[in-house]
């Protein structure tokens, strides 16, 4: 994976930015877990 | 003894296909999270391909029978082994054969109750119903799994072979194209000349950026579907039926005809992006499916936007074959409204998908044509181009009064578009 | 640069392998966190559980939740009283002010710590029951009360729509290991995993579910935030507004005050039959003789007394046996709710007394179940009940006072009360 194409991006805040959206994912999957339980009719997909 | 004890129990229902109920949900369920969550680290840990790939076939295996049944597995396993064998032979006749076997295939499981009732039906109604009965002892309780999807995968595959593409001779590779699991259900639809060397690429070298760019894909995927369209969905429920709408204010219908216009492109590209997402965990690329469609300023846009996986297939195996735009305008016309009446009942086995797709076709050809038209064409054709946002208005619109006729029958669709317009009942 | 090539480079820029340690970060800290929400009370002020904190608004409490709040508001030398059981004793038609429950806890004193746990359509095996299981070790003395009807076996834990409660004790082992229990349970569920849908692949779901929250407690943490902060699933909650992100806290408790309602709309004369039909149906299938032919014969026998349907009385036995663990039998209150006398007066003599037939012989199967019960409502006024089943705050000051009774003496029977 290249890296940054802004050569003026540092390190740290490429380093900090990335934690924070892993952070934000790893804080998803765990609201997802939780909302996996409440049901919603499936949709189109049953037909294929 | 073994029998008895709440682990084995547990385990046998672990691996016991799921009911007919559950079909369509698929990632969001938590027995595919458990699933994801062994067997994603064992890909990973099981560092050569030579042990990822048997394992990922077992994996795939698994989850196809989880989803899909026995009685789902077993046409597949029928129709995939024939694709194999006759693609292995390299024969013109042979492949031909293995295209009319998937599609037989496909027109049995899914169309045998439309064609008998709707298309036979009308023309001779006792034939019809007594076709409709027969199909009826014949077919299982539902179409086996992806029906559509491994039929399309399968055709694709001896169309290409037939045409000279080296076929797979690994069953294994075989296989695995045949029932990848991210793809399995939902698309996108492969192409195995990229497939086939993708596979290859990550089961030898999947990487960490694979696994963190897959992560995020998943992550955007299931908020989309999850976390939007299920919502979306609900509030639809709610506000969709016409008696609901006719008692909603002007401003709550055109909020309510922009929902749905969402809802499809959240769930559907969701799916997609969570399918895309986890192959690419597991190194491998899938085609994308979804390319912002709601930012087109054309209807030909829109189709080069909207389930590209499946356009680019129809395009390849249904509107080039039948001869696309090489004989002339009236006949390019006639294969794609045929195409986009395929595209539409490929969603289902019902006119008002078809309608649907002739909806686009019709819309497809008018844009498509405009611009020829004897003098005031050109000039109208230089004036829109200059006008990027009416354009897309118009495109939109277009596309999103097309949703009403995708989900409500066609009088219903009537007059849901009816009441957009109105401010009374 | 346009946004997409903007987004495209962003998007390059990340680092990998810290986007997937502040993943794993992220998620291991939901998990502690949920872990902490499990043993924090946030549902206050409580009262009881209504719609907006159900599974009619898909909001699923959880034994955190439910044992948190006892552990905030029962101390550990009170005797526990978990109100179990259906709308009935959830206080249905009983403004929150002056619930039945508020009148019993004053009844006791306060030795002793009563809570309402009661959901609609909740039975004898559900939600209250399985948090009173739950705490048996924290609070050793205590009695759980429940409401049933004449006749009927209480349904198997874990089953019906408030299953995930079971399921979730039993997945983080706060259950007492009966096997008589788990194989009645089995077996009511065996039928549904061979293929008859409901069932199967839904009881998969919930106990992979609840597997899952064992590991990494989603549910307490995020039931949290919709109770206090906001909530993420459409519904249209609340008639007249889309607001559907309001926090559930911030839902009034919509019960009406019966009591405030006239004699015609608490027995609506057009319903007269079907709920006739209802009262005759709470004992009609108990008392009956079957005639040569095999076709019931709904009337009492040679002898003028009305004969006894085994096989109706042999399966409630059956299902008394396997409800609960052996133990817990003693420590539980079955109360019997008699139907309005609005109703019961309209039936002929034979039938009351078939009627009250049901309902002493139920008391005493129970009893004989290793259970304790009581029925109500015999001497209670038309204007006690707010309609067929549930009772006024009038009548249900008066349910109070039998009951407090009626757990003094269970209190004083099971050695509660020795210091």
């Amino acid at each position: 994976m290249s890296r940054s194409e802004s050569p003026s991006q540092s390190p740290v805040v490429r380093h900090a930015v990335s934690l924070l959206m892993g952070v934000a994912i790893g804080v998803f999957f765990h609201y997802l877990l939780f909302r996996l339980t409440l049901p919603v009719a499936p949709f189109i997909y049953v037909s294929f | 003894m073994i029998a008895n004890a709440a682990w084995f129990h547990d385990l046998t229902a672990i691996f016991a296909p799921a009911t007919p109920e559950d079909f369509g949900k698929i990632f969001d369920t938590y027995w595919f999270v458990i699933f994801a969550g062994i067997v994603l680290p064992a890909y990973w840990l099981l560092r050569r391909p030579a042990l990822r790939l048997p394992f990922l076939a077992l994996a795939c295996v698994a989850y196809h029978y989880h989803f899909a049944g026995p009685a789902g597995m077993l046409p597949i396993i029928v129709i995939g082994t024939a694709t194999y064998a006759l693609g292995l032979t390299r024969r013109r006749l042979a492949c031909a054969a293995g295209i009319a076997l998937s599609v037989l295939a496909l027109s049995f499981y899914k169309y045998s109750h439309f064609l008998a009732g709707e298309a036979l039906g009308h023309i001779h109604a006792a034939w019809g119903a007594a076709a409709d009965k027969s199909a009826g002892s014949l077919l299982p309780a539902a179409p086996p799994l992806a029906i559509s999807f491994f039929a399309f995968e399968f055709i694709h595959y001896l169309y290409e072979v037939r045409r000279g593409a080296v076929p797979i001779r690994n069953p294994l590779r075989f296989l695995l194209f045949a029932i990848f699991f991210p793809s399995l259900v939902a698309g996108p639809i492969k192409r195995f000349t990229q497939f086939i060397p993708s596979l290859e690429h990550g089961a030898r070298g999947v990487g960490v950026d694979d696994v963190s760019i897959g992560l995020r894909r998943v992550a955007l995927g299931f908020l989309k579907k999850v976390v939007i369209a299920d919502n979306l969905t609900l509030a639809i429920a709610f506000y969709g039926p016409v008696a609901k709408f006719a008692t909603m204010t002007l401003p709550a219908r055109w909020t309510v005809f922009v929902v749905i216009a969402l809802r499809i492109l959240f769930d559907f590209s969701g799916y997609s992006d969570i399918a895309i997402g986890l192959a690419r965990m597991l190194g491998v690329k899938l085609p994308e499916n979804f390319n912002w469609p709601y930012a087109a300023t054309s209807i030909q846009e829109f189709w080069r936007r909207w389930h590209m996986s499946l356009t680019s297939w129809i395009r390849d195996y249904v509107y080039i074959p039948l001869g696309g735009n090489r004989h002339g305008i009236a006949r390019r016309m006639l294969n794609g409204l045929i195409a986009f009446a395929l595209i539409g009942l490929w969603h289902g086995p019902a006119w008002h998908f078809v309608l649907w797709g002739l909806y686009h076709g019709l819309g497809l050809a008018v844009c498509a044509s405009y611009a020829k038209l004897p003098i005031a064409g050109p000039p109208l054709s230089r004036l829109l181009a200059r006008q990027p946002i009416p354009c897309w208005l118009a495109t939109q619109a277009f596309a999103w009064f097309g949703w009403l006729i995708f989900f409500y029958p066609v009088v219903e669709a009537g007059r849901i578009a009816g009441l957009l317009f109105t401010s009374g009942a | 640069m346009n946004p997409v090539e903007i987004i495209r480079s962003l998007r390059a820029a990340l680092a990998s392998k810290t986007v997937l340690l502040g993943a794993l970060v992220g998620f291991g800290g939901m998990c502690l966190l949920g872990r902490q929400a499990a043993r924090e009370n946030h549902l206050s002020p409580f009262v009881r559980f209504t719609q907006w904190t159900s599974p009619e608004t898909k909001y699923y409490p959880t034994i955190g939740e439910m044992t948190s709040l006892v552990r905030a508001t029962v101390r550990p030398d009170q005797v526990l009283v978990v109100v179990g059981g259906n709308s009935v004793l959830r206080g249905v038609g009983q403004p929150v002010q002056r619930i039945w429950t508020k009148a019993l806890q004053q009844n006791l004193g306060p030795g002793y710590g009563v809570v309402n746990f009661a959901f609609n359509g909740s039975t004898v095996t559900d939600a209250g029951a399985v948090v009173a299981e739950a705490l048996r070790r924290e609070y050793p003395r205590q009695i759980y009360i429940a409401n049933a009807s004449p006749a009927a076996p209480p349904a198997p834990a874990g089953s019906g729509v408030y299953w995930f409660v079971f399921w979730e004790a039993y997945y983080k082992g706060l259950l007492i290991d009966d096997p008589v229990r788990a194989a009645a349970i089995a077996e009511h569920n065996h039928y549904d995993v061979i293929g008859n849908p409901p069932g199967g692949a839904g009881l998969r779901e919930l106990k992979a579910r609840e597997w899952l929250d064992r590991l990494f407690y989603f549910q307490d943490f995020w039931n949290k935030i919709t109770y206090r902060h906001v909530n993420t699933v459409w519904g249209y909650y609340m008639p007249g507004t889309t607001d559907f992100l309001r926090a559930r806290k911030d839902y009034p408790d919509p019960e009406p005050d019966t009591l405030t309602y006239p004699m015609d709309v608490r027995y609506n004369p057009g319903n007269l039959a079907v709920e006739m039909a209802i009262v005759r149906g709470c004992s009609q299938y108990c008392y009956l003789s079957t005639d040569a032919s095999g076709h019931f014969q709904m009337r009492k026998d040679a002898s003028g007394r009305w004969p006894l349907y085994a096989p109706v009385w042999d399966d409630f036995a059956a299902g008394i046996k396997v409800a609960m663990p052996q133990e817990l039998k003693k420590r539980t209150l079955i109360l019997l709710s008699r139907s309005s006398p609005f109703y019961v007066r309209r039936l002929t003599a034979d039938e009351r007394e078939r009627d009250d037939l049901a309902y002493i012989h139920s008391v005493a199967m129970w009893k004989a179940g290793g259970y304790d019960a009581m029925d109500y409502g015999k001497d209670f006024g038309v204007e006690d009940y707010g309609d067929r089943t549930h009772v006024t705050w009038q009548g249900g000051a008066k349910l109070a006072i039998l009951v407090a009774d009626k757990i003094r003496e269970m209190s004083k029977n099971l050695g509660y009360l020795q210091k």
